[in-house]
């Protein structure tokens, strides 16, 4: 079924390299002027989505479609060349032997666009990121951030219906990266450019995304927006991935379906009560084992009692401080809870208790 | 589709799903991309042609009989044969003493220019270097001039300086041969290892002399074991050369009355050609050829030998004290030996007008040099034909070179590791050999003309080709590539306007040092040259034969001015380290 607004889609794409299945059959749609973000530890497959996509892979079972239009299948590819799409590449790729203007001009050059229109977009372009001047250097007389911005703007001046990014960031200094990271998602919004970018930094991918999917091991584990993504994971995998976490086994005590809220027994402690997804609280019966999504944010320390989550007792093994925040690390019944708070007047032994609004249950 | 999960997997099955794979592979590649791999395709058939055909044919006549049918007779009668076995003992004793004496050589000189403070060294290395390019049989010229028994100008000397009964010095000897090659051969040993010590971490040395190691006990026993693997494949490169070399042998074989392997093969083929038995005398040569590159890959494998740490460069050089000028002297007397000395025998010699005329200047005139536009000597035409061959060859080497090494490192073809291991085999391959091969593979089409020769040089030369240029595209990011994909460039596109240019150097390097070897080719131009097709080379040693030894100096010179010039261009274009090949 084909949906009018949706720029790329991957239906069931497969491949594998040998015996590894380096992406096992996964189903994404991006809308148009969306922003998505493939996030994953090395070798999870974002990389060979992402080049699958570009036209340097071809698939081993499932289909692609750009706007609507199937372009790679296993039987047949529509070459990198013809489908109008623009790339950065992790270490750049501007080509040193030509000049910054000419790296930029390149796709309109095999267009065969009137000269004039040519200059007009390539300096348009190069003003878009902040270049303009520099177009007779040659790359190797830029910084690397300036090279990026030159890999930028040679990907967009053709106006292509997509852009591609390959951990675009990983290659700058942090300073730099910080900076990059929010000129990035600006310049994305204002020209309205769908764009896929591929990142194992889950900062950047906080920053840079409108959805995020979180990929291991060839397949996705959750496809949402960042907020989601760190307040209410939807695997084990995205809870220890993403962020710090302090995931807890426990057993169902109760379930109050009404609030999509279930109380979890612990060793830790007495039973507490977390929120979850609503389906997800409704299907689980007492007994079962389940997992909880604390984060450091969900635990309060030395906090009012609150009805719903009584203190537990903790011992301060260790504080660090990172300038507007201590960062703690609680020793609770022999285990480790990493937790923040904004000062430290207390001494080693404390109580904390959960926020239920913040602790979500993963399955 | 074929499924990739197999769950009994036996070797041959897997095999199987991976050739059908590949194959299924290709033909949908061969579909999107029709331009690229018929270039890549007809690529490869040009390289079946030239090497595996003739390398093929090089086997199946050395056991097969005259009736057609399967015989080791040839083999039997290469062993039997009195002259054909004493040429397999001299050739196997150039492959032991000719290795020592450059490791003997080679050895200390390149201690003494990576890892002391003596003086001099870029003139020892510079000049060890022209020792190399310039080809031996051009070098062996010098010494005849200087060591011919009786009109030697060294012989002469030595007689009437100390008075003796008999000129005591002869260069048409094994032992004359032998200190030939040595003289030729042994920057390699000197090359090979210098680079690897100009590459060594200091600090090891440097540990071994805290302890109280003197200089010349750390030189042999931390130094050099550290640099084993340099060792070991300048020595083999050392071994194939002696055993593969011609031109040395020649100038002194046939006068001086003894064969080697390789001249025999010559002569072989001289009519009426035997071609079964050169095949068969040829084809243990190639396999021993083989068999050290094989031991060579082997041992190098097995071992830890990183010493490079990075932290190269700028070590600190022994002192020497003042034995760096013992050092020096050492290092001169070799140059002198190698280079000096014979080339400026050649020289004299080019301006004699009879050899073994005493050097006064009414002796000398500048006749000799007239030959070279004098119409009824074929000079003109050899240097015309040279140029021609080396020209084409070094034209089409690369174009082709470009192809085979897109095909290795660019593509995932099925087979394509193939491809390497056909053109290495053309490097390890004597060129005699291979020009038997070709005699026979090509005789009925191509005798007689200039393409035949062109066709040789092809073979033989596409290896140097390949290696540079794989150097030179393994420098190339994909990703500079894959960016001209996508914005919109079709794969002939994205070649013309990245890869080429970003190969520049390495193809001008290449083509360069093609030219040069091609232009003083030696062995498979005697054996394929007609009258009408020779090569300078070939008429060097037309004039040899003839008696002409002063004209065959004056085209010496020539090829040797050649060499060395276009060996310096190349270092201009590439810069330093560009030359330097594994």
């Amino acid at each position: 079924m084909m949906d009018g607004n949706s720029k790329l889609e991957l239906r069931k794409l497969a491949k594998h390299f040998g015996d590894v299945r380096a992406v096992d059959g996964i189903d994404l749609t991006i809308a148009t002027g969306e922003s998505v973000v493939l996030l994953g530890p090395s070798g999870c497959g974002k990389t060979t989505t992402l080049r699958s996509v570009a036209g340097f892979i071809q698939p081993d079972g499932g289909e692609i479609l750009l706007d609507g239009t199937i372009i790679a299948t296993e039987t047949n590819m529509l070459p990198p060349e013809k489908r109008n799409l623009g790339m950065v590449f992790q270490n750049y790729a501007v080509w040193p032997h030509r000049t910054v203007f000419q790296n930029v001009a390149y796709a309109l050059v095999i267009q065969k666009r009137p000269k004039q229109e040519i200059n007009d977009r390539v300096y348009r372009s190069l003003e878009l990121v902040q270049l303009s001047g520099l177009q007779d250097r040659y790359p190797g007389e830029l910084s690397g951030g300036q090279q990026q911005r030159v890999a930028l703007a040679r990907a967009i001046v053709a106006e292509p219906s997509m852009l591609l990014l390959d951990e675009p960031l990983s290659n700058l200094d942090a300073g730099l990266r910080e900076e990059m990271r929010f000129e990035l998602k600006e310049l994305q919004e204002r020209i309205e450019m769908t764009t896929l970018y591929v990142t194992h930094d889950q900062e950047e991918a906080l920053v840079l995304a409108d959805r995020i999917v979180v990929m291991s091991d060839g397949t996705i584990e959750q496809v949402a927006a960042p907020t989601d993504i760190y307040l209410r994971p939807a695997t084990h995998f995205v809870a220890d991935f993403v962020g710090i976490n302090n995931i807890i086994d426990g057993r169902v005590e109760d379930t109050d379906r009404a609030r999509g809220r279930v109380r979890v027994a612990q060793e830790y402690g007495d039973p507490f009560w977390a929120s979850g997804p609503k389906d997800l609280v409704a299907g689980l019966s007492k007994g079962a084992g389940i997992s909880v999504s604390v984060r450091p944010e969900a635990i309060r320390v030395n906090g009012a009692a609150e009805d719903d989550n009584p203190p537990i007792d903790a011992k301060v093994k260790a504080s660090a401080f990172l300038g507007n925040r201590f960062d703690l690390r609680l020793d609770i019944k022999g285990r480790e809870f990493r937790c923040q708070v904004p000062q430290m007047d207390f001494g080693d032994d404390v109580n904390v208790n959960i926020n239920p609004e913040l602790a979500w249950v993963i399955a | 589709m074929a499924t990739t999960t197999l769950d009994s997997g036996s070797f041959l099955n897997g095999l199987g799903v991976k050739f059908s794979r590949g194959w299924a592979d290709f033909r949908l590649g061969y579909a999107r991309e029709p331009m690229k791999y018929s270039l890549l395709i007809t690529a490869v058939i040009i390289l079946a042609l030239l090497v595996v055909y003739p390398v093929w044919l090089l086997f199946q006549f050395s056991i097969v009989d005259p009736k057609g049918g399967l015989t080791a007779a040839n083999y039997i009668e290469v062993m039997q044969r009195k002259d054909l076995f004493s040429a397999l003992l001299n050739t196997l004793l150039l492959g032991v003493l000719v290795p020592l004496g450059c490791l003997l050589l080679g050895l200390p000189m390149a201690w003494m220019v990576s890892r002391t403070n003596m003086p001099g060294k870029l003139f020892v290395r510079a000049f060890a270097g022209i020792a190399f390019v310039i080809p031996s049989f051009i070098g062996t010229i010098g010494w005849i001039f200087l060591m011919a028994p009786n009109s030697g100008l060294i012989n002469k000397t030595l007689v009437s300086w100390f008075n003796l009964d008999s000129p005591p010095l002869d260069i048409f000897t094994m032992e004359g041969l032998v200190f030939v090659l040595v003289m030729h051969f042994y920057p390699l040993v000197l090359f090979a290892v210098s680079a690897s010590l100009d590459n060594m971490d200091p600090s090891y040395e440097e540990a071994a002399r805290n302890l109280g190691a003197g200089r010349l006990r750390t030189a042999m026993t931390i130094t050099l074991p550290l640099v084993t693997p340099a060792v070991l494949s300048g020595a083999i490169l050392c071994i194939l050369d002696a055993l593969a070399a011609f031109g040395a042998p020649a100038a002194l074989g046939f006068a001086g009355g003894f064969h080697v392997l390789t001249t025999k093969i010559y002569t072989l083929i001289l009519h009426p050609p035997k071609f079964e038995l050169a095949a068969a005398v040829a084809v243990p040569i190639v396999f021993f050829t083989a068999a050290c590159l094989f031991v060579q890959k082997w041992w190098l494998g097995r071992g830890r030998y990183t010493t490079l740490t990075g932290k190269a460069g700028q070590a600190r050089a022994t002192d020497l004290g003042a034995w760096r000028w013992a050092a020096f002297g050492f290092c001169f007397i070799v140059i002198t030996l190698s280079v000096l000395l014979p080339m400026a025998g050649l020289f004299i010699l080019s301006l004699l007008n009879t050899f073994g005329a005493p050097i006064e200047f009414k002796n000398m005139v500048l006749e000799n040099y007239q030959i070279f536009f004098d119409d009824s000597f074929i000079v003109l035409q050899s240097i015309e034909n040279s140029f021609i061959l080396s020209v084409s060859t070094a034209t089409l080497c690369v174009l082709l070179g470009i192809a085979y090494v897109w095909i290795v490192e660019r593509t995932e073809i099925v087979g394509r590791g193939s491809v390497t291991v056909i053109i290495m085999i053309t490097f390890g391959f004597p060129a005699v050999a291979m020009g038997v091969g070709i005699l026979i593979g090509y005789i009925n089409w191509l005798y007689g003309t200039l393409w035949i020769l062109f066709v040789a040089y092809m073979a033989k030369k596409i290896p140097f080709a390949f290696i540079f240029l794989r150097n030179a595209i393994k420098q190339i990011m994909e990703e500079l590539e894959e960016a001209a994909r996508i914005a919109g460039a079709s794969w002939a596109r994205m070649v013309w306007d990245i890869t080429i240019p970003l190969m520049k150097t390495g193809i001008w390097v290449a083509w360069v040092l093609i030219f040069s070897i091609s232009l003083r080719e030696l062995a498979m131009s005697i054996l394929l040259a007609q009258p009408g097709t020779e090569t300078m080379a070939v008429a060097v040693f037309q004039f040899l034969d003839d008696g002409a030894v002063e004209h065959a100096a004056a085209i010496s010179v020539l090829i040797a001015f050649l060499s060395v010039a276009t060996v310096v261009i190349a270092r201009k274009i590439a810069g330093k380290g560009a030359l330097e090949v594994d």
